[in-house]
């Protein structure tokens, strides 16, 4: 079924992402709670790795191997909802480029790649939220992730959601659009520039006075949150997806859990 | 090919690079002198946006047909008693631009600012010929003093303070009194002015490169702030333009669209200073001029690249806003990329003119954060170009070992979602339980690169998949 | 093979073409012909003529170029004159033999008037302009003996005299008065398009004024319709006109802009620190013209 003829309460795929299903897992269970908020029903197929790794390291036949194994794996589903901007973006733009000039599969994945979004475009533009009941006392600050910016045009819509978060403020930062230097394995081939670009995005985190820095993507927010930590800085980072969801009492990444 | 390159080192000039504090200092004015100043300018004209579609379609349109463009641009400049040389190689073009120069029997020449000069190294060939040649660019002069590349095609000297240049203009203006304030960057334009004014009179060859060759009249055209490329090729008696084959557009109204994007990419103008358009030499009246025209024409590797994935960087109009906007550049500058050509063009255009196999490193330094591509004037999809080079690497098997076999080792798994799943949940379960206490570590095996400087999150534990399967599985 | 039949066949080869092909050559002769015209700016285009001088005003002052307004040509030497007394100037200058400048009645002023093509030895040089785009505040001038092309580059001060009926909306608009004047696929051997005084931001990507080129460029703008414009008066330091030359640059010397303390280090509080595009014009011009002002000066 296509986008356009979406039941009353579709079905959606959560592709959790591997990021998310390996360290940080509250962040899909903050997903699934909203996509439900957001009056759908929501699966968990079978996933691994969205193929984005392979695909930015010149790997282009592992890539098309995950790619058309998502292919299948969210045949059933009316939408496929990524929290993240990144792996939301290599779905729904890089997918359709892998098998371009190939009639068929390029049939495939272009109806794959028109049911799939980033998730708080999805509960803002496909859904039509405006407000989430969720309670969070504090100042945050918000750091637009490069893909879901400048593929999928992720920018107003977490802010607008955010501002509904009963208690929550957003203190702006300096270049909130500008990368944090992390670029998958760029981080670790040139970990030296990627820790330089990432010292100045906590400097500008740390300007910006806010106790909370969040994003869309867990990729953008373990470096942000590297750093910051290894810095000592009393900077909590979360992904936004738990704010929305009013889970924000939890500990926030690289923090120990609670009670052990 | 005697091109001089340090690409292959690319980290090492990184790490030099970061732990420069004068460099550090001089980067801040990238940011700081650019980027702000290119949204004001791009705002302020609503058709902007549908310039940029403009400037792309007529390039594209003209690389498609650049063998026609180019026949009609030779036979124009020819009618207006020009004349025009082809230079396949490098090589070729340093030798053809010698031969000029000894044979009108030229001792200094002029330059205006010229990338292709780089490319090619013209300076070493003229030097090596007995001309002297004098970069007129107040960047380029203070370039070629100090012996060094330009770091940024259109600013040269940004990586560097006041202060450095104050010493070089110390060492090398060394008949001035040494009492002189310098102090003010006004008083280093000045004496510049007043040491190249007297370099412009004597020159014998004037030397520009062109932002844009007409193939409807035969006419170059280059675009300056300072009039220093206009006192080039005005003043000697002999003009060579330096240019490479895909400047080409076809009629004064394509390059007019392209110069509505030009400027205000690389600078934030409306328009810079001076725009000028030369056809031919003197002619009949003239009362100044010069007396012969030549253009050189550089394919150096451009011709095969229209053939394959690469011909959309042709499109580039050497604005450099990809660099401006590119975080990897404002970490580590230009001279850390090691040839010509840095930023995310380099990162494209180098590989294909030095070879993958030198600067192979440059398409793999980028986050792939896309700000180039969505300031590019002619939309050229920078991070899409540079992936095809990692496929190419890839492919050649450039890519470093410990990528290939962690890349391996990960689609291995991914591949095999249930094998996957029981792999990545006794991992996550082991990690969780080492990391438990801190949630983070200092240190990983094979993560060095992020560890050094950076915690890593443990697991919270038990994979999403798991936890959501249970949790199906009791409801 | 030659090097030319060599750089052919590669570009052929690449796009796989032999370069015959009748479709291919016909689409590359329509657009040369026909020079479709592109994307043009709103701004410009749908201004009435009157709107059109104003905003090439704007824009121009905008560049860092003055401009001063005369009713009639006639009127064109004294506002020359008056903005060299402006400046301290002595008064003299040279000009191309151009029939508009030739008509011009010099003799009504003390200057001291020198023809033909410039070798830097003249601190003013005068032109007459082939045109203007409004969209842009630029002129356009065409080489040749009437207007020698060293007259627009060596001079410190270039003195631009523009007839309002040449002041077109777009680029576009004077390539086709290129065209008619000298025929199509043809073009003089220098056009220039100049957009303000020379300058250069290569050192520390702070702008200053007056790199190579004229460190000012004035425009006297021939305006019968402009609005009644005053003798110039005695002591005023500049002509009459919309835009006075001088008190532009007079009230940015008289103010004192500089803000002491927030400059970095190395440079203490002589420095223009810019904040925004046009505090950074004004800054960068007050840099290049110290008090007193003979332009070869240096630094006070």
């Amino acid at each position: 079924m296509s986008a356009a003829s979406a039941p009353a309460r579709p079905r959606v795929g959560l592709f959790a992402t591997c990021l998310v299903d390996l360290i940080r897992p509250s962040v899909g269970f903050a997903a699934a709670n909203l996509i439900e908020q957001a009056g759908c029903e929501v699966v968990v197929p079978p996933q691994t790795c969205c193929g984005q790794p392979a695909f930015n390291n010149g790997d282009r036949a592992t890539a098309r191997d995950l790619a058309l194994q998502a292919i299948d794996a969210f045949q059933g589903v009316d939408y496929v909802v990524a929290p993240s901007g990144s792996c939301a973006g290599q779905l729904k733009k890089h997918v359709p480029e892998l098998f371009a000039g190939e009639p068929d599969l390029s049939r495939r994945a272009d109806a794959f790649a028109a049911k799939v979004f980033e998730l708080v475009t999805f509960l803002v533009d496909v859904r039509g939220m405006t407000s989430v009941q969720a309670r969070f006392d504090g100042v945050v600050t918000y750091h637009d992730s490069c893909a879901g910016l400048r593929e999928l045009g992720v920018k107003a819509q977490p802010r607008k959601l955010l501002e509904s978060v009963q208690g929550l403020t957003i203190a702006e930062m300096k270049d909130p659009d500008v990368c944090c230097g992390f670029g998958g394995t760029f981080a670790v081939k040139y970990g030296e520039i990627s820790d330089a670009i990432v010292a100045k995005k906590a400097d500008n985190v740390v300007a910006a006075g806010a106790g909370t820095l969040l994003a869309g993507d867990l990729g953008c927010l373990m470096n942000m949150a590297g750093k910051l930590q290894r810095e000592g800085r009393p900077v909590r980072v979360r992904h936004v997806a738990e704010v929305l969801a009013g889970m924000g009492e939890e500990p926030a990444i690289g923090e120990p859990t609670r009670g052990e | 090919m005697t091109a001089h390159f340090t690409s292959p080192a690319f980290k090492e000039n990184a790490h030099q690079a970061l732990h420069d504090p004068a460099l550090q200092r001089a980067l801040g004015n990238v940011e700081s002198g650019f980027i702000a100043k290119r949204r004001k300018a791009a705002d302020k004209l609503p058709e902007f946006e549908a310039l940029r579609d403009s400037a792309r379609d007529i390039k594209n349109h003209t690389l498609a047909h650049l063998d026609l463009y180019l026949e009609a641009y030779e036979a124009k400049v020819t009618a207006a008693g020009g004349h025009v040389h082809f230079a396949p190689t490098a090589e070729d073009a340093s030798k053809i631009v010698t031969d000029i120069c000894r044979r009108v029997g030229a001792r200094t020449v002029a330059k205006g600012k010229s990338m292709i000069s780089e490319e090619i190294e013209l300076n070493a060939h003229l030097e090596a010929a007995g001309v002297k040649p004098i970069e007129t660019d107040l960047g380029e002069y203070i370039i070629q003093l100090r012996g060094e590349r330009p770091s940024h095609i259109v600013a040269p000297v940004i990586h560097l303070n006041r202060d450095q240049i104050e010493s070089d203009f110390r060492r090398v203006h060394s008949d001035l009194p040494a009492e002189r304030d310098l102090h003010a960057p006004e008083s280093l334009l000045a004496e510049a002015r007043g040491v190249l004014r007297k370099r412009f009179l004597e020159a014998d060859v004037g030397i520009t490169g062109a932002n844009f060759l007409v193939a409807e009249t035969g006419t170059s055209i280059i675009v300056t702030n300072e009039g220093n490329g206009d006192l080039s090729q005005t003043l000697p008696r002999v003009h060579i333009v330096l240019a490479s084959i895909e400047k080409l557009v076809p009629t004064l109204e394509d390059a007019s669209q392209m110069l509505r994007v030009l400027a205000r990419s690389a600078t934030g103008q409306e328009i810079s200073v001076y725009t000028t358009f030369s056809t031919g030499p003197r002619r009949a009246g003239d009362v100044d001029g010069p007396e012969e025209y030549h253009v050189v024409l550089l394919d150096n590797g451009r011709s095969a690249m229209l053939a394959g994935e690469f011909r959309e960087m042709l499109r580039c109009i050497r604005c450099a806003a990809c660099m401006n906007h590119c975080p990897v550049y404002h970490a580590v500058g230009g001279h850390a990329y090691g040839w010509v050509y840095p930023g995310p063009m380099g990162s494209v255009l180098s590989p294909s003119l030095i070879g993958v196999d030198k600067a192979g490193h440059l398409p793999n330094a980028s986050t792939f954060c896309g700000r180039c591509e969505s300031v590019c004037p002619v939309r050229i999809p920078l991070p899409k170009l540079m992936r095809h080079w990692r496929e190419r690497e890839f492919e050649r098997h450039l890519s470093p070992a410990t990528v290939r076999s962690g890349l391996r080792l990960w689609g291995f798994f991914a591949r095999r979602p249930r094998l996957y799943r029981l792999a990545t949940r006794t991992a996550m379960g082991a990690l969780a339980l080492l990391g438990r206490r801190k949630g983070r570590f200092r240190s990983l095996p094979l993560a060095g690169g992020w560890t050094a400087t950076r915690d890593f999150a443990a697991p919270e534990g038990s994979t999403f998949q798991a936890q959501w399967a249970a949790r199906k599985d009791r409801a | 093979m030659t090097p030319r039949e060599q750089i052919f066949a590669n570009i052929r080869r690449s796009l796989g073409s032999t370069g015959e092909e009748k479709p291919r050559r016909m689409i590359v002769e329509e657009r040369l012909a026909l020079r479709p015209a592109g994307v043009l700016p709103a701004r410009a285009t749908e201004k009435s003529a009157r709107e059109r001088v104003a905003l090439f005003v704007e824009m121009a002052e905008a560049s860092a170029a003055t401009v001063s307004i005369v009713n009639a040509p006639e009127q064109a030497p004294a506002a020359i004159a008056e903005f060299l007394r402006a400046h301290n100037l002595a008064p003299a200058l040279r000009r191309g033999t151009d029939p508009r400048l030739e008509a011009l009645p010099w003799e009504r002023t003390t200057l001291e008037v020198a023809t033909g093509r410039t070798f830097g030895d003249d601190a003013a040089g005068v032109s007459a302009a082939f045109g203007a785009v409004a969209e842009t505040g630029t002129l356009v001038l065409v080489s040749g003996e009437d207007n020698p092309t060293t007259l627009n580059f060596l001079p410190d001060n270039h003195i631009v005299v523009l007839d309002v009926a040449d002041v077109a909306a777009t680029y576009e608009d004077v390539w086709g008065r290129v065209r008619d004047r000298f025929g199509a696929g043809v073009m003089p051997r220098t056009v220039n398009w100049i957009t303000g005084p020379s300058r250069s931001a290569d050192i520390e990507q702070i702008l200053l004024m007056g790199a190579h080129g004229p460190r000012r460029l004035h425009i006297v703008l021939i305006d019968p319709e402009a609005a009644a414009i005053e003798s110039v008066p005695e002591s005023a330091a500049a002509p009459a006109g919309s835009t006075p030359a001088e008190p532009r640059v007079g009230s940015t010397l008289a103010a004192d802009p500089k803000k002491p303390g927030d400059g970095e280090p190395a440079s203490p509080a002589k420095e223009p620190e810019p904040e925004e595009d046009e505090d950074e014009l004004d800054e960068a011009i007050e840099e290049s013209f110290p008090a007193s002002d003979p332009p070869s000066q240096t630094q006070p």
